[in-house]
């Protein structure tokens, strides 16, 4: 008997009064405590959004994070670089530049955790920068400095989220995904192999790209699983992963169409005929950031209907 | 209309004044009606012409006064395409975003009174930037096209590929190529395709070439292209086959500010040495002012960049300009700019015994 989980991951949108407050904030017209008071409204929202959905998994509201990477530019020796563009889409991150060994400071994502906004005795995911996609989208001189201080941080990350309640982490990897074959296999492993070593829970999340050239290597670093972005690869080869756990990202949170929630039926009970995973994951392929608030929302609700149908 | 040797020109847009600002949004609250905006697009499309003449551009327009942004405005005019809500750019930025629910059809030719109040206004050359097709599918979400695509095909990458094509292509013949028809019979003197998404999908060149090709089919006048902030790389196997007379292009966000005209201290204008070695003699746009901060460059700064550019651009091709609209700036921050850029070309032109 296979279990369905349902989840979404990464950034959130923004709704038009928190953009709002935002601007005004930084226009000096309100305060610190205006905005602090308007996340966590929005947070709470987006948290009993997915517990309405019955989602299996909820998912700490990254509302506050302006990019992937952002909250780590606090740090002293990750600095804010030049605004640069994020894969092949109309939305700009700050390159993080590393300039000089930093480990995980303490506290830092605090203001990026809504632990006692979420609900009791669900299980919490919280997403973060996976190790390959910070390697490639940030700037540094030194490669050993760099992957040491993306370990570390990352890491320490983790430590501080599973120490406040967090069961699982996803890892965005658009970079493994984007890349595809030529991707740096070594560098890849090299990330990772303290990860695979330290026992935490993670699941990757590939978007951005099919991910075929690199199956092998995913099964390598993923033994909790991994996520695909089926608008990107073709479902039927994921009939040959050798892995007790796959999501599969079948809400396009880069389409404000929304899907229609008997073919995605159809597509999963055809895809696990064939396969029998322990454990499939359905999710968004990638952040719900890419919609309208409103629109996000909507895809939530397709993926708790999906998820009525499917639990059957 | 001759132009002088090294001819300056803005690309784009240029910060709206805070009543025109203020104007917008009240007409966006319904709170101003059309014509309480419409008189306030008037005024600040006329200061904002006066200033670029005055600050001694030799090719003007308005600075985007009459649109409120270069998506939005062309959305606002094509059936087919709805907007759905607020999407980041960056940080707390955003776009409203549109999605393409049937086939793009043109209402309304858009540019046109605007491209004559314009005409009417200034005293020098005016150039239009129209936003091109390949840049309005880009930031759309491609509904209609998609869920066409997905009945015919099961691979998602072809389905993307074919519907994406499929969208833009049926905005540069229904929407982009009547409004050039449109404007090409009242003798526009040029027009700018702005395409800022042209580079940023490797595997979609081909789209784009097709498209603005068709886009500029059969039309008469003078069409040049603005791209920025992207891999211009991907644009090179295509410079020929692109109908367009200029690439206008940014470069200066790409470069040092260190005086000199060797390579390192220009490397931000590498790409030139690949256009000549590609064959390239179309017109340049040669972006010289980076937009993105509110550090003046010296006069001296763009002479090295001018001067760098000549050794791989002939001067009767070469055009100077900003690398982008200037909105992100403040009117007096992008009228210091321009004017430096003004006085760089200038001491240019001398140099090179074309006077001023």
């Amino acid at each position: 008997m296979t279990n369905y989980e349902f989840y979404i991951t990464g950034i959130f949108p923004r709704d038009d009064r928190l953009i709002s407050i935002w601007k005004m904030w930084e226009w000096g017209k309100a305060t610190g405590k205006d905005l602090e008071d308007e996340i966590r409204r929005e947070a709470k929202e987006v948290i009993d959004l997915q517990v309405r959905a019955d989602l299996t998994y909820i998912h700490n509201p990254h509302i506050n994070w302006h990019d992937l990477f952002r909250p780590f530019t606090k740090l002293e020796n990750i600095r804010e670089g030049p605004l640069t563009r994020f894969f092949e889409n109309n939305t700009f991150y700050r390159k993080p530049i590393i300039v000089d060994k930093q480990s995980y400071k303490p506290g830092l994502l605090d203001e990026y955790m809504f632990t006692d906004l979420m609900p009791k005795g669900r299980d919490w995911i919280y997403t973060l920068p996976g190790l390959y996609t910070f390697y490639k989208l940030s700037e540094f001189r030194d490669r050993g400095t760099a992957i040491d201080t993306i370990q570390n941080v990352i890491l320490g990350a983790m430590e501080d989220l599973r120490s406040n309640g967090f069961r699982v982490i996803i890892l965005h990897e658009p970079s493994i995904a984007y890349e595809g074959e030529y991707v740096d296999t070594k560098t890849v492993k090299d990330l990772y192999k303290p990860l695979i070593e330290s026992g935490f829970e993670y699941w990757l999340h590939l978007y951005f790209g099919d991910v075929n050239p690199v199956i092998g290597l995913l099964c390598d670093i993923a033994q909790y699983g991994f996520s695909v972005d089926l608008s990107y690869t073709p479902i039927e080869i994921l009939d040959r992963i050798p892995v007790d756990r796959l999501s599969l990202g079948i809400i396009d949170a880069q389409n404000s169409l929304l899907e229609d929630v008997e073919d995605l039926v159809k597509t999963i009970r055809g895809f696990n005929a064939r396969v029998k995973f322990k454990n499939i994951g359905v999710c968004p392929n990638t952040d719900l950031d890419y919609l309208p608030y409103n629109i996000a929302r909507a895809k939530i609700m397709v993926l708790a209907h999906l998820a009525r149908r499917l639990r059957g | 209309m001759k132009l002088p040797i090294l001819p300056t020109q803005e690309i784009g847009s240029i910060r709206k004044p805070d009543y025109l600002f203020d104007v917008w949004k009240k007409y966006f609250a319904g709170k101003a009606s059309e014509e309480e905006l419409n008189k306030c697009i008037k005024k600040a499309s006329i200061e904002t012409i006066k200033m670029l003449e005055d600050v001694g551009l030799d090719i003007v327009w308005d600075g985007e006064m009459h649109r409120w942004e270069m998506y939005y405005h062309p959305i606002s005019y094509i059936q087919g395409i709805e907007f759905v809500g607020q999407v980041r750019i960056l940080d707390n930025r955003y776009f409203v975003k549109g999605a393409v629910k049937s086939i793009p059809k043109l209402v309304k030719n858009y540019h046109l009174e605007e491209y004559l109040f314009i005409r009417e206004n200034a005293r020098k050359p005016v150039k239009i930037p129209i936003t091109g097709p390949y840049t309005i599918a880009d930031w759309s979400f491609n509904e209609f096209y998609i869920k066409k695509w997905m009945r015919f095909e099961k691979d998602p990458k072809i389905v993307r590929y074919n519907a994406k094509r499929e969208l833009v292509i049926d905005i540069a013949k229904n929407v982009i190529n009547p409004i050039l028809k449109d404007l090409s019979k009242y003798e526009v003197f040029r027009i700018q395709i702005d395409e800022p998404a042209a580079t940023t999908h490797p595997n979609e060149m081909d789209i784009f070439v097709e498209a603005f090709n068709e886009a500029v089919k059969d039309i008469k006048a003078t069409i040049t292209t603005h791209i920025c902030y992207s891999n211009y790389d991907l644009l090179l196997p295509y410079i020929h086959e692109l109908k367009t007379k200029q690439l206008t292009l940014e470069f200066a966000n790409r470069d040092s500010w260190r005086r000199g005209i060797d390579d390192e201290a220009r490397r931000g204008y590498s790409l030139l040495k690949k256009l000549k070695e590609y064959g390239y003699d179309k017109e340049l746009g040669l972006g010289v002012i980076d937009v993105h901060t509110n550090e003046i460059e010296p006069v001296e700064l763009i002479v090295d960049r001018i001067k760098y550019a000549l050794k791989y651009i002939e001067p009767d091709k070469l055009f100077i300009n900003p690398d982008c609209g200037l909105r992100t700036r403040a009117r007096e921050i992008a009228r210091k700019k321009l004017a430096n850029m003004v006085e760089a070309v200038k001491i240019v032109r001398r140099e090179l015994g074309y006077g001023e």
